[in-house]
């Protein structure tokens, strides 16, 4: 195995001008960061190359690395329905992005909630959807910790180190530590500048490996080869079929699992942080519409699952973990040591930063919208509790992995797209009419999250969460969808039975409010 | 006309959708590109057809008030 001293030599040391960076953050661009739009959004003044990368960060994170590999490796051709998800989602925050952007700049909103309660002149709803997205965010950024303990654990193991509980906590305390003092020293800016040094470090990494493993493995073909080998040695040459092509039997998974999670992205508190924080609304059009590129690197990244097959050692240390490890075990058996030092602290960080904004984005959230509602914060009051807040988040996280017992990765970000997409009828839908009633708009919503989360519990056996999708007869639907379905129901009928009783629309927010700044 | 970007846009977003789902076209091994079976090419390259369309209807049809 290519890890060795100086592999962690290199990571050490480009872990320092990662650190370097989070902290300089705060004097770049200065603003004052005892405000929270200035310590939250970064004065909203990121240009379309920040935005791009900002938003991309959130991409490239531990669910491109760690997760949708770690699918392909057990299910193949399943695990692309990440790639439709990418293709589908900027498209959709291209629709409604741009619209929240000019109504948030016209009336000074930081988050989705302070729209959503003016829109449908609704404190309760508000609060409801700051819930939900803060909540939502908790087994995103678990999945981030995920993603950071499967490389120290190959780091552990090429050095020859045992990957127990002592070693990994302790690694992984030190780095939250770090991320969490630059998180309150530099907001995200800090995150901003950060993903930039780790989007550089991982575009290395992928289109190197990506280029030298096939050539060195004898390209896609030996690796389809190997993995019904492998599958037929195990006897479970029927799991081969789920590998070069989806079986028809598998479509309607893949197309609810890609459509839920397209629709929900851009519900994420990071997400519209990301959007919130365009310097004007032609750069953050520019931004998003270039992001599917960043997903050519998700696409070939999911590959490694099935190239890991073909290195018999990486395979096995695979295995060992579940496929947990398929990136970094590939990188450790196929990668010169030096390289790996790059490529391992890139996934690593490729984990902190988008913690690091989700926290951020959650805190936001939870600040403006929930404790704010109850009592009165003068502005530095609101960043100072913020900050307290998203390094509460990071912790909470932490524990979330220790209490619920996952099998794919990838279900703890599904997760987080079930309950998120509750929030689309007031969020999304908002943007483009008033003619929700409030009160109707928060049932749905409860009622959402409420079959969303039992479908999945049941789904699981009230278990090991392994399973996002139910199984109907005309195959596996995401539980995302089904749950948006009875949320959209009652939404509906209870604003029809609302103008029945006399109900009208309030116009608090001028339709020309949403479509041009002053 | 103040709409013509998001009606653009979603146009964009249903083109994007009926691209993937065409599985019948593209749900298949050959032909294979460096041993890449066609389920996964055509996907990857799909990215860059979204990112062409989706930043022409950006930079081409602007919303009333927006810089050119």
């Amino acid at each position: 195995m290519n890890v060795d001293t100086l592999t962690l030599g290199i990571f050490i040391a480009l872990f320092a001008i990662f650190a370097f960076l989070g902290f300089y953050g705060a004097r770049w661009r200065r603003g004052d960061l005892s405000r929270l739009d200035e310590w939250g959004l970064g004065g909203r003044r990121l240009g379309w190359l920040l935005v791009w990368f900002l938003m991309g960060a959130d991409l490239y994170t531990a669910y491109t690395f760690i997760a949708v590999p770690e699918l392909a490796f057990g299910k193949g051709a399943l695990a692309y329905f990440a790639v439709m998800y990418v293709a589908l989602t900027f498209p959709i925050a291209l629709i409604t992005m741009p619209r929240l952007w000019t109504v948030s700049r016209n009336r000074g909103y930081v988050t989705a909630a302070d729209f959503v309660k003016d829109r449908f002149n609704s404190k309760s709803l508000a609060i409801a959807v700051a819930l939900v997205g803060a909540v939502a965010e908790i087994p995103y950024i678990a999945l981030q910790i995920v993603g950071m303990e499967a490389v120290l654990i190959v780091l552990l193991v090429g050095l020859g180190l045992p990957p127990t509980h002592l070693t990994l906590d302790l690694s992984l305390l030190i780095a939250f530590i770090i991320l969490a003092a630059f998180t309150i020293t530099s907001g995200l800016r800090g995150a901003a500048l950060t993903g930039v040094f780790k989007d550089i470090l991982i575009w290395i990494t992928v289109l190197a490996t990506i280029i030298a493993v096939p050539l060195s493995i004898g390209g896609f073909t030996h690796a389809f080869s190997s993995v019904s080998s492998t599958l037929s040695a195990k006897n479970e040459a029927k799991l081969y079929a789920l590998f070069p092509s989806l079986p028809s039997s598998a479509i309607p998974a893949f197309w609810t699992l890609a459509v839920g999670s397209a629709m929900a992205l851009y519900l994420y508190p990071h997400a519209i942080n990301g959007s919130l924080s365009a310097e004007d609304k032609t750069k953050l059009k520019y931004g998003t519409a270039l992001l599917p590129l960043y997903g050519i690197g998700l696409a070939l990244l999911a590959l490694f699952g099935i190239l890991v097959y073909t290195i018999p050692p990486a395979l096995s240390l695979t295995v060992k973990y579940d496929g947990l490890t398929a990136v970094p075990a590939l990188l450790a058996y196929s990668m010169p040591d030096w390289f790996n030092g790059i490529a391992f602290l890139g996934i690593f960080i490729g984990g902190l930063v988008p913690a690091s904004i989700m926290a951020i984005g959650s805190a936001n959230l939870l600040v403006r919208n929930v404790v704010r509602e109850f009592r009165d914060l003068t502005p530095r009051g609101e960043a100072t509790l913020a900050k307290w807040i998203s390094t509460a988040f990071k912790f909470l996280a932490l524990a979330f992995i220790f209490i619920v017992p996952l099998n794919f990765a990838i279900g703890l970000q599904l997760l987080g797209g079930i309950i998120v997409l509750q929030a689309l009828p007031p969020v999304f839908l908002g943007l483009f009419t008033n003619k929700l009633e409030g009160r109707s708009l928060l049932a749905g919503l409860i009622a959402g999250v409420v079959s969303g989360v039992l479908i999945t519990a049941y789904v699981n056996h009230f278990g090991q969460l392994s399973v996002s999708t139910l199984s109907t007869p005309i195959g596996g639907i995401y539980i995302a969808l089904i749950a948006l379905g009875i949320n959209l129901l009652v939404s509906v009928i209870g604003t029809i039975v609302a103008m029945a009783m006399g109900w009208k629309p309030k116009e608090t927010i001028k339709e020309e409010e949403l479509v041009r700044t002053r | 006309m103040n709409s013509a970007y998001y009606i653009a846009m979603l146009i964009v977003v249903i083109i994007i959708l009926i691209l993937y789902s065409l599985f019948p076209l593209y749900d298949k091994v050959n032909p294979t590109i460096a041993g890449l079976p066609m389920f996964y090419w055509y996907q990857i390259l799909m990215l860059g057809v979204t990112t062409v369309i989706s930043f022409l209807v950006a930079y081409f049809v602007k919303e009333e008030g927006e810089k050119k």
